[in-house]
């Protein structure tokens, strides 16, 4: 191990641990350096901390500010980011924030927080003017054809109907008692250039609509779908995904 | 040795621009505010198409200076190619005026540790960004540029000044410098050193862009009863930081200038006359050099 090798190990355990005393021997810098090492342990923490919260404000608001903080704090240090680009970072903190005690009861935190992550992805996603039943069919003229569907959007199944509580966070119209029972919620999560909406199919709509975005053919995913509800109308259900612009490109098999 | 390739089109004019942060890029794209160059962080625009289409139409009207924040030259344990890809296809899009980063290290193996992290001032370092920042100019086929960083603590195996670091850093590699003006005076209070004589020693030649950003002052935790200057970019130039651009301009002439305001964003016009501020410090050292907007 090289000397700077070693060097970095030490002072990204100060940052990310904040244990500073490893690299007292290193440093120089006042009286006490490793005082000073700690202000990037200070900073690491607290843009973290502050981009998680950013991220999740409605994970916020259902289980509070001190609860997701203090989950926040743990969470840099146990899961550093693993790029530089910020906006990928806690895509797991719903998770791990579900998992901490005293949550672990709420059983939909983790699909509530996963919902307001493709949110916030679908947010800043670009869309492309959807393409019309006619260029469609002209291109589509194969069995094996598949479509592309719109980059902003996204596929959520949860066991709890935790689109209608995101829906009474972004309304601030929460009642003041709220029972959530625990139903299927087959939700489609569609935005681009700082809009979106959340929208709940039924489940063989949605299984129909994730497996053409895999890159399923149509006649694969309109099966697919038959097999959740075997009077499933694939004619009908293209028609409407096509008529919301959600079908970007066409792909015949070679 | 690598010197980056391909030239840039435009070249940043020699007045100060700003920071542009995601809150304000909206606003440019539909004012057009007189500003004559911005500066982007490619990092915050990675995972955000929404933000990049808004950033290409800021480059079809502005010269773009891009400052990585994550490409961690300093780094023991190698580049990240992947990371360099993705900032690579940014600048493909916008053809910048500039590129570059800074003498730091920010990333260990698998994990992104969000800050400018020091180094040990030393041969073997010398050595290691030198070859890094050609491993860097190659993989986005131009120059990169380099910035002196904000310091609180220092190594004591260092066996060079910052000054006669960057000096050797620009010898070996050949690349050019920017010169965080703040940074200097910011360091020069934490660890005790002259920030003129520190500018004097600087290779000037190098010095492509003068940088200007806020810090704020706390209490120094190392020391009782001293202070520490804190790099939050979260405040406006301060007095000490303005002179020492000024001296700096009349030892190395006046060079494009970027004011950095990263943390508390203002609203745009407040950068912006922090801009017009540095274009009339330069005018007044400079006489008859008046920046137009």
């Amino acid at each position: 191990m090289s000397p700077l090798t070693e060097t970095q190990r030490l002072v990204r355990r100060a940052v990310v641990l904040g244990d500073t005393e490893a690299a007292r021997a290193l440093l120089v810098g006042g009286e006490d350096p490793t005082k000073r090492l700690a202000i990037h342990h200070r900073h690491y923490r607290a843009s973290l901390v502050r981009t998680l919260l950013d991220r999740f404000p409605a994970l916020t608001w259902l289980v509070g500010s001190e609860a997701v903080t203090s989950a926040a704090i743990s969470y840099v240090t146990e899961h550093p980011p693993i790029t530089p680009s910020l906006s990928e970072f806690g895509q797991s903190f719903p998770t791990y924030l579900a998992e901490r005690p005293g949550l672990d009861a709420l059983g939909y935190l983790t699909a509530f927080g996963e919902l307001e992550w493709h949110v916030g992805t679908v947010s800043i996603a670009v869309d492309v003017p959807g393409l019309t039943i006619e260029s469609i069919v002209a291109a589509a003229n194969q069995d094996d054809a598949t479509l592309a569907l719109q980059p902003g959007v996204r596929y959520v199944h949860a066991a709890w109907p935790v689109h209608e509580l995101m829906r009474f966070f972004l309304s601030g119209s929460a009642p003041d008692r709220y029972e959530l029972r625990r139903e299927d919620a087959w939700i489609e999560v569609r935005g681009a250039r700082g809009e979106f909406h959340i929208h709940s199919l039924d489940a063989s709509a949605w299984v129909f609509r994730r497996e053409l975005q895999a890159g399923k053919s149509i006649a694969s995913a309109a099966e697919i779908a038959a097999d959740v509800d075997a009077g499933f109308d694939a004619g009908a259900a293209l028609g409407r995904i096509i008529a919301a612009g959600l079908v970007a490109a066409v792909h015949s098999a070679e | 040795m690598s010197t980056g390739g391909q030239p840039t089109t435009r070249p940043l004019p020699a007045s100060a621009g700003v920071g542009l942060r995601l809150p304000h890029l909206a606003e440019v794209v539909a004012t057009r505010p007189p500003v004559p160059w911005f500066e982007i962080h490619p990092e915050t625009f990675l995972a955000n198409p929404h933000a990049v289409e808004l950033l290409v139409q800021v480059a079809e009207h502005y010269p773009v200076s891009v400052h990585t924040v994550g490409v961690s030259i300093g780094s023991a344990h190698g580049l990240d190619r992947d990371h360099l890809r993705r900032v690579r296809a940014i600048i493909d899009l916008i053809n910048p005026s500039a590129v570059s980063g800074h003498v730091a290290w920010s990333t260990h193996p698998g994990e992104y540790l969000n800050d400018l992290l020091p180094l040990p001032y030393d041969e073997a370092t010398v050595a290691l960004l030198g070859d890094h920042i050609g491993q860097v100019q190659d993989a986005l086929d131009r120059p990169y540029l380099v910035e002196n960083p904000s310091s609180y603590v220092g190594f004591l195996g260092s066996t060079m000044s910052e000054p006669e670091f960057l000096s050797a850093l620009v010898r070996r590699s050949g690349c050019q410098l920017v010169c965080d003006i703040s940074n200097i005076h910011l360091s020069s209070r934490n660890m005790g050193f002259d920030a003129r004589r520190y500018v004097d020693e600087l290779p000037g030649d190098a010095i492509r862009e003068f940088h200007l950003g806020g810090y704020e002052a706390e209490d120094d935790p190392a020391t009782p009863g001293a202070t520490l200057l804190v790099d939050t970019h979260g405040t406006p130039v301060s007095d000490p930081a303005w002179d020492l651009y000024a001296y700096a301009i009349r030892r190395f002439g006046i060079r494009p200038t970027l004011i950095e305001w990263d943390n508390e964003l203002p609203p745009l016009a407040t950068l912006i006359g922090e801009a017009r501020r540095a274009d009339r410090v330069a005018a007044s050292v400079v006489p008859g050099n008046v920046p137009a907007h």
